[in-house]
């Protein structure tokens, strides 16, 4: 019996060896992906979580301070600010994309003319680059510019708009929703096609109203991309900088410093590598849990 | 599969076009609310459009113009001239190009392997790849900044490069695509004799060509865009791409038509392969819905 076993474990561990010869191709093949992965995805991602304990800076050795940097964080108001507008930007520019760019899709899938047309339309924001359209909209809402040429035009009061602290704010989540309503529908019209044809005529047959149609049959069939486009959504919003960066810098007065912004400042304006570090994990953190969490959502609603 | 088959997905969808889906309103009011949407996306450029051709009186003018009494296409030359626009368009020409050969190897070699090959580790290497894409790059770029300031790659070429050169997106869009060809395939070339790797290069590659462009297209887009990672690894005037030096362009006292310029120069090349490669870019979005 038990030379029987011990062979067994010879005969399995030189398969092993010998498939791993064999995979040499396999390894080959995969060896740049990997060295990248290593060095510019790995290696940094373990060494920011080793930095966010140290207090670090260019061209000095790191002190390790423990969670010093985190306690820092806790009480920094700065910071909290920033999370609070990050997380405001992210929960509005979240219902604001997946409402409308749904909304968009269900017309979109209707039978009606020119739709290649308005997509071309639609995706000009999405294929401009963020830094573009942030240049766009700072003219656009500028003291100046059109929207309050429009105003004035149409007899109404004129607006501060980037120059005014809750303005601003809102102004940039339009912006994201604007930017972003096309990538989205076509996500969303990919996932509407999916829906059988028998499903919306099976239901009409048994006397379902249009709108009893949407809502027992596209938007159950639609669940799971819905959770995906607030997923991809969700993570995007969290890492807002370029719009605020660009359109008012993060002003008036801290109203839209994001986190991404602060721990770009802390890094790279201030070199504070250290407390910069424990910025991006803490933000790594929070992502993790929103993704769990909006997973959860999503397995509770299914059930 | 999604990538594979753009064009019949594209056909199927023509053909649902006589039967309503839903009917969800009367279709003027369908229309009404398509045109306010795409008058709402497509205005802002058609106001850089007429706005780079305005003087910047007209442009101020206190009830707005929306079509220029003369046109003048002065600011497009100016603008040279305020701002090194022929530079940054060749740094991000340069490293969008690099970012775009590069990826696209590097990518359908691992995504080729990850399909058709089976090795010890493999589960575990791609379980890995995915996880990567909930870490945001921002948490990255402190620790690749220091990394590479040691190793003397500021300011270059290829430290604007190296960092966004593969990624999980490509190595799965190529793995999907690679995981609908025949495993037949391979196997019939194993017996001919051919190398594992000859017979991706020589035979798997070219069928993957309409999932190369895509990921090409998103390669090239992902690197053109990026504003943090260029501007923090090269600072210096000289290496600034387009985004990092229309970044600060914003905060240099450039009239509003020279800036509006600027703008429809950098939009334009974008909006003509968007045009031209219109069915890879949707199908390249539609193919990371249908996966979950």
């Amino acid at each position: 019996m038990s030379t029987l076993a011990l062979s067994h474990t010879e005969a399995r561990r030189e398969g092993f060896w010998q498939q791993l010869r064999r995979s040499r191709a396999a390894y080959l093949l995969l060896a740049p992906f990997l060295l990248h992965f290593i060095i510019v995805v790995a290696y940094p991602f373990f060494y920011s979580l080793y930095l966010s304990f140290f207090d670090a800076s260019l061209n000095q050795p790191p002190v390790f301070i423990g969670l010093g940097n985190f306690v820092r964080m806790a009480q920094d108001g700065q910071f909290l600010h920033a999370l609070g507008n990050t997380f405001y930007y992210t929960v509005f520019s979240v219902i604001g994309e997946t409402c409308l760019a749904l909304i968009v899709a269900l017309i979109m899938n209707e039978s009606l003319h020119g739709r290649l047309l308005f997509r071309t339309a639609f995706f000009l924001p999405v294929v401009t680059s963020w830094v573009i359209v942030s240049i766009m909209w700072t003219m656009l809402f500028s003291r100046q510019g059109i929207v309050n040429g429009a105003l004035n035009w149409a007899g109404l009061l004129q607006q501060p708009f980037l120059g005014d602290s809750t303005q601003a704010m809102w102004i940039i989540i339009a912006l994201g929703v604007w930017k972003n309503m096309g990538y989205y529908m076509v996500i969303f019209l990919a996932g509407l096609q999916g829906v059988s044809q028998d499903l919306y005529e099976a239901a009409s047959l048994d006397g379902a109203t249009r709108l009893r149609q949407l809502w027992h049959v596209a938007l159950p069939a639609l669940r799971p991309v819905i959770y995906f486009v607030v997923s991809i959504s969700l993570i995007n919003g969290m890492q807002l900088f370029t719009q605020s960066f660009i359109m008012t810098n993060g002003g008036p007065l801290d109203a839209t410093l994001s986190v991404v912004q602060l721990l770009y400042r802390r890094a790279f304006v201030d070199l504070q590598f250290g407390y910069g570090s424990a910025i991006g994990t803490v933000l790594m953190l929070i992502l993790v849990v929103l993704s769990y969490a909006n997973r959860r959502v999503n397995d509770w609603i299914t059930r | 599969m999604q990538v594979a088959a753009p064009r019949t997905t594209t056909r199927l969808g023509a053909r649902t076009t006589h039967r309503p889906a839903l009917q969800l309103a009367t279709r003027p009011l369908l229309y009404a609310i398509l045109l306010v949407c795409a008058f709402l996306t497509a205005f802002p450029f058609y106001w850089m459009l007429i706005g780079s051709f305005m003087t910047p009186v007209e442009l101020f003018s206190p009830i707005p113009h929306l079509w220029p009494s003369t046109w003048d296409p002065s600011a497009y030359f100016r603008v040279f001239d305020l701002v090194p626009l022929g530079r940054y368009f060749a740094n991000s020409f340069i490293t969008a190009g690099v970012t775009m050969v590069g990826g696209v190897i590097i990518c359908s070699a691992a995504g080729y392997a990850f399909a058709m090959l089976s090795f010890p580790g493999r589960s575990i290497l791609f379980g890995l790849t995915l996880a990567t894409l909930m870490v945001p790059y921002q948490s990255r770029v402190i620790p690749l900044f220091v990394m590479f300031a040691s190793y003397g790659l500021l300011n270059t070429y290829l430290g604007i490069i190296l960092p966004g050169l593969a990624g999980a997106f490509g190595v799965f869009l190529m793995r999907q695509f690679f995981s609908g060809l025949p495993k037949e395939l391979r196997e019939s070339a194993l017996i001919d004799g051919a190398s594992e790797v000859r017979i991706f290069a020589q035979i798997f590659l070219p069928l993957a060509r309409p999932a190369v462009a895509t990921l090409a297209l998103f390669m090239f887009l992902q690197s053109w865009d990026q504003l943090l990672w260029p501007m923090i690894v090269a600072p210096r005037p000289d290496m600034r791409t387009l985004q990092v030096g229309l970044a600060f362009i914003n905060q240099t006292a450039l009239t509003w038509n020279h800036t509006m310029a600027a703008v429809v120069l950098a939009v334009v090349p974008i909006v003509i392969a968007f045009v031209i490669a219109q069915r890879q870019f949707i199908a390249g979005i539609a193919a990371g819905a249908v996966k979950e």
